[in-house]
Formats: C-alpha cells, sequence, structure tokens
C-alpha cells in the first residue's frame, strides 16, 4: 500500500458573483480528479465548496508518488527513420530527440502499414509533490466563468483572466505548501478569514488546521451548512412573530453564496404597505434586495409586515442595521406601489390598444395582432371542446365568452408598469388589474395562468377558461415562429418553443381534452394569414411542421409523466401505446392506455405475459396472411360460419372486448381470453382450403388483433 | 464539504495572527481587531509630508488618515472633504469638476480620455451630475436633474483596491462590519461610450452607496492596464450618514456660528428652475442645430492637422452632443427610432476621440509612464518621452 496525502487547494478571491460559485465549483471536482489521472496520481474522494471569497478542493489519500509510466511508442515508418544500409536518418534522429529515447532501445515493431520504429519507454513515478504545482497551475487559468475580467497590468498578471481578480492562493500537499502561481499571485501557506472579522492571513499546516481557521475566521464554508444557517435562524426569527419564510429555495441559494457565512435580522415595515399585490411585494424585495418576506405561520399566505435580510457579518449593531435595511425596503415599496397605482388608474382593457406598439416578433407583428388572433384560436378551441365540457357540466356559453375576453387580454398587462420593472410577474399583475377593473373571476385568472404551467412541473392552468387561452397562446407561438423557419437547434431554443410544445401537452392531459391537434393548428394558421402574414408556405405544409414538432416532444413527455405516476422506465409501455395508434386528437386516451398496460405489467406479470402472448400468437398469424395477400375482413364473422366450439366460443368472448368501460378492463378481458385462444390454435387450422372457413377464422383473428392493437403495439414491450 | 471533514481536534496549530507587520506592502491604516471598533479612539494625526508619487501603485498612506476623523462626517461638504483628503493622501491628485455638462463622472476626460493607453493616472474629483429626465421640480425626496458624484481612477487597479475603498468608508465613519458593507454583483456597460467593466455595487445597510468598476473596455479599444472606478453617490451617503429621508433635508454645512445650510437651501431652486427648463422651455429647435454644429466641430477637430488633431476641444463637443442629446430626451422630442440614431452619433464621435487621444499621447512617447514600468509598454524605453519636459501640458 503505497502512501497516501491530503491535497488542499484554495483560490482566494475578491468577491465572486454568486451564480459563479456552483458550476467554477462543479468544474473543479470533475476536473482536478481528471487532470491527476492524466498524469498517473491516484487519488481517492474529492470535495469541493466554497464562498464569494474562495474556491476550494479537497483530494483525499493521493498517492505521494506517481504511478511508473510504461509504454510503447511507435514512430515513423522503419524504411524513413533508418536508411538502407541502416544508418539513422535526420527523421529517425528528430523523433528519438522528441521522444527523449535512446537510440539503443530502438527496436522494430509491425505498424498497421509495415515496420516501423518503435522503442519502449520507462519512466519511474516522481513524486507527486513535483508534479502538482504544473497540474494545478494548468488547471487554473481554465475554471470556467460566465464573464471574465483583467485586473492590474497585462505585463504583471500575464493577461490571465478569472471571474473577479484573485487574492490569494493556498496549495497544501501532505501538509507542506506548494508553490504555485496564477495571474499576479504566488500561492503561500495562509489563508484569511472573514472579510472584517479575521483580516489578517492565517497559516495553515494541514486540512485539519486549515478548517479550524477557518471556524475561527468566521467562515462557513459548506454551502450547504450556510444554507441551512440561513433558513434555521430565519424561522426562529420568524416563529417569534408567528411567521414563517416565504416559501423560496432558489433564493436561499442564492442569497448562500452572497455571503461567507449569514446573519439573518429580522426587519419590519409598514402594514399599510400590505394593501399592495403580495407578488409585487415579494419580488421588490427578492429581486432588487434578495430579502425574504414572511408569511403567517398557519395560514401560509398573508404576508406578515416583516422581512429577513441576510446579513454578511455579525454587525455591533444590529437594531440600526435592520433599521437601514428597512429604509431601503420602504423606498423600493413606494416604488412598486407608485407602480401600481398608476397602472390601476387605467383599465387592463385600454392597453390591449398600447399592445399595437408592442413588438412580438419582428417578423410576426406586435402583440396587438397576437392577442386578435388568440382570440380566434379560443373560439375554435371552445367549440372543439364543446361537448366534452358540456358533457361534465360546463357551461360552455359562459367558457366561451370568457376565454375571447382573457384571449384579448392576456397580454395587455405587458405594457404595465409594474412588469416592465418586474417581467417575472406578467399574468400575475394581469390578474389584479382585470379583477379591479370588474372583469369576471374566471377571466382574470385566465389572465394569470395562460401562462401555467410557468416550468416543468409548476401548476396547471386552475379553469377551462386558462386552459383555452394558454393553449392558443402556445399554438400561436408555435405556428408563428416555426412559421418563419425559427425552430429550434441543438440546445438553442431561444423562443422556448419546446417549452411551450410540452406545456401545449401537459395541458391537454391534466383536463383530459380531446380534439384534433392537426384542425386548430390550421386554424391559428388561419389567423396569421388574415392578417396577411405566413402567406408564402402552403397551410397544409405549416400544419403538418407543427403537429410534428408536438408530436416529437410527447414522448419524452408521456415517459416523465409514467414516471411520475410510479412506472419507471416506462419507455416501451410508451413506445407501444404510441405504435398502436399516434392519437393526437385523443392525448387523454393515450395517456389512459398507457397507465392501463404500465400497471397491468406491474401488478400481475403472469397476466402481462399471457396478454403480450396472445397478442404474439395472433398478430403473426395475422401478419403473414396479409403478407401473402390474404385480404381480411374488417367485420366480425357470423357465428354459422364458423364450425369448431373453439372458435365458436372464442368468437364470443373476442365480441365482448373492447366495450369495457375502461382500457384496464379490456386488457382484463384479454387476459381471461388466453385459454379459449390456446384452444383455438390447439384444435382449429386457420389457412384451410376452404376459402369461406378461412376468410371467416382470418376475420375472428384480425378483429382480436384490431382490438389489442387500439390498445398498444405489444410487440414492443420487454415483459 | 462538511460531511467529509474529519472531526478531529480544533486548532491544530492555526498560529493567531501575531502584530505581524507586513512589510514592503502594508494595509492601509490599521483595521480594527475587536468586532466593536466603536470605542477606538486613535490619535489624529496629521499626514505626515510623505508625498505619494505616481508611481506608488499600492497606495500607501500615513497610518492614522482613515478612521482618524472622529466620528461619522456629519455634513455634505465633510463627506467631500473627507473623501478628498483620504484620497489625496494616497496619491490621487484632486481635480475639479469638468466644465461642461456630463451625466456621469466617468465621462470626465479625467476618466475617460485617462484610462486609454499605458499611462499610469490616479485621480479623484467630485462631479455634478446632470441627468435632465431625472427632475421632479425639487418635489421628489430622491430624484434630482443635478447630483453629485465622487469619482476616483486607480489606474493600474491596485491590488488592494477593495481595502483601500473599505478604509474610505471608515474614513467617513461607516465601519463596514457594522453596517455590513457588501460587494453585490453588478457589471457596468456604457453602449454609447463603448466602454463596458466588471464588478460590484457596494451595499451598506442594504443600500448602494457606490459602484466599483474594474473598467476593461473604454472608447471601444481594450485596456493594457485596467483601471478601477470608483464612484460614490454622495447624496445617498450623507442622507445615509445623517438618517435624513429627504435629499433636501441634508445638510450641506454647519458655519461657525452654528447655523445650518441645507442642501435644500444650496439647490432647491435649481431643481425647479431646471426642470421647468429641461421639460418645457428649452429651445428645441437651437438644440437640435447645437447638436449638429458641435458634431460637426468635433468631428472638424479631430481632422486638425496641426500641431496635431485636437481631441480635447473635439471631446468637450462631444460631450456637449450627449447633453444636447439628453435635454432634447427631457423636451420628448426625440422619438424611438431618432433615438438608436443619436446615440450612434454620440458613440462614434466618442471612439474618434478615444483613438484620435490615444494616438496623440503615443506620438508623444506617453510622457507620463515613467520609472521601471516604462519598459512594458514602450518599445524603447530610454529614449525620452518626446513632451517629458513639459509635463504641464499633461
Amino acid at each position: 500500500m503505497q502512501k497516501t496525502a491530503e491535497l488542499l487547494l484554495e483560490v482566494g478571491c475578491e468577491e465572486l458573483p454568486a451564480g459563479f460559485i456552483d458550476p467554477a465549483l462543479a468544474w473543479l471536482e470533475a476536473e482536478l480528479p481528471r487532470a491527476l489521472a492524466g498524469h498517473r496520481v491516484a487519488h481517492g474522494a474529492v470535495a469541493v465548496d466554497g464562498t464569494p471569497r474562495r474556491l476550494v478542493v479537497i483530494i483525499d489519500d493521493v498517492a505521494v508518488t506517481q504511478v511508473d509510466l510504461e509504454e510503447v511508442l511507435q514512430g515513423p515508418a522503419w524504411s524513413v527513420a533508418f536508411s538502407p544500409e541502416g544508418q539513422l536518418t535526420a527523421a529517425g534522429e528528430g523523433w528519438l530527440k522528441r521522444n527523449n529515447v535512446d537510440a539503443a532501445a530502438v527496436f522494430r515493431a509491425e505498424g498497421k502499414k509495415g515496420p516501423v520504429v518503435a522503442a519502449k519507454r520507462r519512466e519511474a513515478g516522481r513524486s507527486t509533490a513535483t508534479v502538482l504545482p504544473a497540474i494545478l497551475e494548468a488547471l487554473l487559468p481554465k475554471i470556467p466563468f460566465k464573464k471574465t475580467m483583467r485586473w492590474g497590468d497585462r505585463h504583471v498578471t500575464g493577461g490571465q483572466v478569472f471571474g473577479r481578480p484573485v487574492q490569494w492562493l493556498l496549495a497544501l500537499f501532505d501538509d507542506r505548501p506548494l508553490s504555485i502561481r496564477f495571474a499576479d499571485v504566488v500561492s503561500g501557506s495562509t489563508t484569511r478569514g472573514h472579510r472584517y472579522h479575521a483580516p489578517h492571513p492565517v497559516t495553515v499546516t494541514s486540512v485539519a488546521s486549515y478548517f479550524a481557521a477557518l471556524d475561527d475566521g468566521e467562515v462557513v464554508l459548506s454551502r450547504k451548512a450556510r444554507a441551512a444557517r440561513i433558513v434555521d435562524e430565519a424561522n426562529r426569527l420568524t416563529a417569534s412573530i408567528g411567521g414563517r419564510l416565504v416559501d423560496d429555495p432558489a433564493l436561499v441559494e442564492l442569497v448562500k453564496n452572497l455571503v461567507e457565512k449569514p446573519f439573518p435580522l429580522l426587519g419590519r415595515f409598514d402594514p399599510q404597505f400590505l394593501a399592495v399585490p403580495r407578488e409585487l411585494l415579494i419580488s421588490e424585495a427578492r429581486e432588487h434586495q434578495k430579502y425574504f418576506m414572511v408569511v403567517d405561520d398557519k395560514t401560509g399566505q398573508d404576508l406578515q409586515p416583516a422581512f429577513v435580510v441576510v446579513a454578511g457579518s455579525d454587525s455591533a449593531d444590529k437594531a440600526s442595521l435592520a433599521a437601514g435595511n428597512a429604509r431601503v425596503l420602504r423606498a423600493r415599496f413606494e416604488d412598486g406601489a407608485f407602480y401600481f397605482r398608476t397602472d390601476s388608474e387605467r383599465t387592463l382593457y385600454s392597453r390591449v390598444a398600447d399592445l399595437d406598439k408592442l413588438v412580438f416578433h419582428k417578423e410576426l407583428g406586435h402583440y396587438g395582432e397576437k392577442a386578435r388572433r388568440l382570440r380566434d384560436v379560443a373560439i375554435a378551441l371552445v367549440d372543439r371542446l364543446s361537448a366534452g365540457l358540456r358533457a361534465a357540466g360546463v357551461d360552455v356559453t359562459r367558457v366561451g365568452a370568457d376565454a375571447v375576453r382573457a384571449a384579448l387580454l392576456c397580454k395587455a398587462d405587458l405594457t404595465s408598469g409594474v412588469v416592465n420593472e418586474f417581467p417575472e410577474l406578467q399574468g400575475v399583475m394581469g390578474r389584479y388589474y382585470a379583477l379591479k377593473d370588474g372583469e369576471t373571476d374566471a377571466v382574470a385568472l385566465a389572465v394569470e395562468d395562460h401562462y401555467a404551467p410557468r416550468h416543468a412541473g409548476a401548476a396547471p392552468p386552475r379553469g377551462d377558461v386558462g386552459a383555452v387561452a394558454g393553449l392558443a397562446d402556445r399554438l400561436d407561438t408555435l405556428v408563428g415562429i416555426l412559421g418563419i423557419g425559427k425552430a429550434p437547434t441543438g440546445s438553442a431554443d431561444p423562443f422556448a418553443l419546446r417549452r411551450a410544445a410540452i406545456a401545449l401537452i401537459a395541458i391537454v392531459l391534466d383536463r383530459g381534452y380531446r380534439f384534433d391537434l392537426a384542425d386548430v393548428v390550421g386554424v391559428a394558421v388561419d389567423a396569421y394569414q388574415r392578417q396577411g402574414r405566413l402567406t408564402k408556405t402552403d397551410r397544409a405544409r405549416q400544419v403538418a411542421a407543427v403537429v410534428e414538432f408536438v408530436t416529437g416532444r410527447l414522448r419524452g413527455v408521456l415517459v416523465e409523466r409514467a414516471a411520475q405516476a410510479g412506472f419507471a422506465d416506462a419507455g416501451d409501455v410508451v413506445d407501444a401505446v404510441m405504435g398502436a395508434r399516434v392519437g393526437l386528437d385523443d392525448l387523454p386516451d393515450v395517456w389512459d392506455r398507457l397507465r392501463a398496460v404500465a400497471r397491468l405489467r406491474a401488478d400481475d406479470a403472469t397476466a402481462f405475459a399471457a396478454v403480450a402472448a396472445t397478442f404474439k400468437r395472433v398478430g403473426n398469424i395475422v401478419q403473414k396472411a396479409r403478407d401473402d395477400g390474404h385480404a381480411i375482413d374488417p367485420a366480425l364473422p357470423d357465428i354459422g360460419a364458423l364450425e369448431h366450439a373453439a372458435e365458436r366460443d372464442l368468437l364470443e368472448l373476442v365480441r365482448g372486448v373492447g366495450d369495457a368501460a375502461s382500457h384496464d378492463d379490456t386488457l382484463a378481458q384479454v387476459v381471461a381470453l388466453r385459454p379459449a385462444v390456446d384452444r383455438f390454435f390447439d384444435d382449429v387450422m386457420v389457412m384451410v382450403d376452404d376459402v369461406l372457413l378461412r376468410s371467416a377464422r382470418l376475420a375472428l383473428l384480425g378483429a382480436l388483433e384490431g382490438r389489442l392493437s387500439s390498445v398498444a403495439d405489444f410487440t414492443r414491450l420487454q415483459a | 464539504m462538511a460531511s467529509k471533514k474529519k472531526a478531529t481536534a480544533k486548532k491544530p496549530t492555526a498560529k493567531k495572527p501575531m502584530a505581524k507587520k507586513p512589510t514592503a506592502k502594508k494595509p492601509l491604516a490599521k483595521r480594527p481587531t475587536a468586532k466593536r471598533p466603536t470605542a477606538k479612539k486613535p490619535t489624529a494625526k496629521k499626514p505626515t509630508a510623505k508625498k505619494p508619487t505616481a508611481k506608488t501603485q499600492q497606495h500607501d498612506a500615513p497610518e492614522s488618515t482613515a478612521s482618524s476623523s472622529a466620528g461619522p462626517a456629519r455634513t455634505f461638504q465633510e463627506v467631500i472633504l473627507r473623501l478628498q483628503r483620504f484620497w489625496a493622501d494616497r496619491g490621487c491628485i484632486i481635480v475639479q469638476p469638468t466644465r461642461t455638462e456630463v451625466g456621469a463622472g466617468t465621462l470626465n476626460k479625467h476618466t475617460f480620455l485617462r484610462v486609454l493607453g499605458p499611462e499610469p493616472w490616479n485621480v479623484a474629483y467630485v462631479e455634478p451630475s446632470s441627468r435632465p429626465t431625472d427632475g421632479r421640480y425639487g418635489e421628489n425626496p430622491n430624484r434630482l436633474q443635478h447630483y453629485y458624484q465622487f469619482q476616483v481612477i486607480l489606474k493600474p487597479s491596485p491590488k488592494n483596491a477593495q481595502e483601500l475603498y473599505l478604509d474610505s468608508l471608515r474614513a467617513l465613519g461607516i465601519d463596514p462590519a457594522s453596517f455590513d458593507v457588501r460587494f453585490v454583483e453588478d457589471d457596468w456597460e456604457h453602449p454609447a461610450l463603448g466602454a463596458a467593466g466588471l464588478g460590484w455595487e457596494v451595499w451598506a445597510q442594504g443600500m448602494e452607496v457606490t459602484q466599483f468598476t474594474y473598467f476593461q473596455q473604454c472608447g471601444g479599444l481594450e485596456l493594457p492596464r485596467v483601471a478601477c472606478e470608483l464612484t460614490y453617490g454622495l447624496e445617498r451617503l450623507a442622507m445615509y450618514l445623517q438618517n435624513v429621508e429627504n435629499v433636501y433635508d441634508l445638510v450641506w454645512a454647519e458655519l461657525p456660528s452654528g447655523q445650518k445650510i441645507s442642501y435644500g437651501d444650496v439647490h432647491k431652486q435649481d431643481e425647479l428652475e431646471w426642470s421647468h427648463y429641461n421639460f418645457k422651455h428649452a429651445d428645441t429647435a437651437a438644440l437640435f442645430r447645437a447638436f449638429d454644429d458641435c458634431e460637426r466641430e468635433a468631428k472638424r477637430l479631430l481632422a486638425v492637422a496641426e500641431p496635431h488633431p485636437l481631441v480635447l476641444p473635439a471631446y468637450e463637443n462631444t460631450l456637449k452632443c450627449s447633453h444636447t442629446f439628453n435635454v432634447l430626451q427631457a423636451r420628448g422630442v426625440i422619438s424611438q427610432t431618432e433615438r438608436a440614431a443619436y446615440i450612434a452619433r454620440i458613440r462614434d464621435l466618442a471612439r474618434g476621440c478615444a483613438e484620435t487621444y490615444l494616438q496623440t499621447r503615443q506620438n508623444k512617447g506617453f510622457p507620463m509612464l515613467v520609472g521601471p514600468d516604462r519598459a512594458h509598454f514602450v518599445t524603447d524605453p530610454a529614449a525620452p518621452a518626446a513632451d517629458a519636459a513639459a509635463p504641464t501640458e499633461n
């Protein structure tokens, strides 16, 4: 067992932007081990962590010497390296020199194209401490940052760039400092604590002493620990007023990387601001100040007139620090309240006219045109959905009227002051303005919800009106952007078309809407063409392109939903149900079939095998008959046309298949069919010479195969 | 990482920082070691005769000045005086505002032109900044069409730029730990000037009090020596130090007689009149003409052959274009589409000035580039700068 030691690397910086830290550490975690492996240095566990002022890697059990190198080098063709007389040529000599090989070590080897010069090279492993500096120095300039900068003099820094200026370097191996250099910094044997609380350099002699120095220096290196400290301390503070933090994990993730040690403080604001929409207050506090708002602990909803600021230092005067932060927040709230008041002086409807000045896309015109198209598509959607909605007891006339209104209004808040300041409040503010104007609750909710789901896994629209407006918006964007040839390429999807398609599918599945996608896409194309846009391409081709794009996203959505429903690795089931009939005119049915098949496989392996076997057996014979040119009657045969008891029994059973209320029941019927099918194949010869009898038997099997295929293509399933 | 950390004996050998004084590169002014520095009353020593020269890159200063001033700066003018004193002690020359209206201290030639090229430059000045559209007739407690920035340029950026800055806050009576002074990411870009930098907005008690920028580019030119730019918002700092909510309530000065002069006494009438002027009375036809005239003049001056292009007058004309444009904006007579075209015209002038200025300095042999630095930028460092004998011209 070779001796090993710990490696510690700390890059001390001026305050790195919060968003730079995690990616840089992830990169180091992957690349430093790779670099070590590339230099034949064995090692153990790798840990990275950091704060705004330091990026740290610690690797356990690093071998103190490299593994010996033994390799066979292949060089140029033998005839190139040696003259016919066996003399080394200039080319041969050059190769030896470049590879540091002694002429005596050369031998002849068989290359791909004949004999080549070869040499065995053996290099004893060097001490890791001697190779580490070069490895680390090569790595540092490559750490990726979203933006990099230079500092000081180019002739001093070598023009090196980093996320922010580097202040110090600490590299420790086997408890001894390594000497490395980056930009204008040479490594030393010290680290530093908190900028204000422990400003002096502290000598580090081991990894343990490093952690001790950070502890003493009021630095919490662990990102996880900082996040936990923020949540714990903040909740302790808010508990004192019967509140808790607004649930905002993303803000915790951000704030933990703004400080070296979090010191949460509770501040208060004038309750009169609670009259301002809560989302606006939260945005003001969050986006500008990175403060947490506080909600009532019981309801989890009502904002409390308090906030939590996470300070980066342990202030000697917490009361005035809290008051100072409250003062800044007050100015922000006043701004927000001012915008809200000003926005509220106009109706949302009056802003629809302003949308004629807001560009949607330069080739597709402004949002005013979009709003009018959305109205047309919404009307068509409600029309296509009306039977289903009516069956579910929905007042279709009401939904229709509300959907038209919502489609027209849903983009209007884009011209408001608040949304201009906080784009993420689009829709949310629209709801407030709509309610104030006396629009119906359904319309107001739809103005907000037409953006839902706002991201993968987020809440779907809460009602039919929002769902219809949301579908219309996605369809319009897909038709428009695909229509001007801006389909996403690779990872670049600047108009978020993939997300639009995925959201569209999600809404349809969530609401259980059944409609022919191609039909409604056609309506959306027509809406553009009536405005004189997208007129250069054939309508049918545009429709096909959009349908194909959406279908392309369907598989992924279904696999994910199946996983969420507890059916992991359901990829083959998805393929099977999609293979049966890619019913984009009935997505809810695709989903139901998927669930039925996946459930059967999960719950009852024997039954599942029975269905699969039946399908295979029947499918094979039907397929072969078709291939041989036999016509198969789509209708079930008359019982009089069959002679064996086995086939008459099967006919009776098949007659019932498919009438079941659910796909689960259909599958249960097929399971029950198994003995009859087996008996059929035992007793009955299908391909007899009697044409009528043969046709009747083929029709019977064809019908069974057809019923099964309408659920899934079972040949694609793994048992 | 904590999960991996072995919970071994704490404090193995971590040496407490003894009073070990870093020798050559002394951090400025002692930082208080205790967490509560309030009680400390360092003896107020007058800055000694030590004259920092332009090449003191580390900006060392007399020990005491940072925290010597007793208590917080209580008046607006005290803030200015202390900042000037502080930066003068660290090797900055104190200059006066430009005589042309500018939107920010960055546009002053002492920043915009001096950050170009290899000549070192350390300067501090107050800049009255004009933003016509921000006028509120003297009625808004925070918004002004004319306000003050305190601008510092440290070129090349010293290694201890952040520490220097924090010391300047201490000099104003702001203890960074107590006031939770933080460096929050904020990159800065001014497309019209082809200028860009990376850095932070500095927060004190959650309020932005300073813009801290490492200049990367100016006039569309990459900078061989990165300059550090500090822009203090003087009104904000003072409002914060005086704990007032309305800018006009700031105490500008307290006279020996005990009388207090407020910011409102000094500037309220300005805000009222200039708001009326900018929004309602400015003669737009004359301003449009002025824009064209200044633009033409700037271009003409940049083309002068003897003794060489008159880049400083050209730049002043560029600034006039810029301010004229701002007033026209406030008058609401520039449409959205025209706006982009005007900005492009200003940008072209600014870039022309930047390139030409750099060329004229190069032709003069970069006269302020002295000492060992010179070898890094001039091919024949032995050759004296052409204008070395006439430093006043710089």
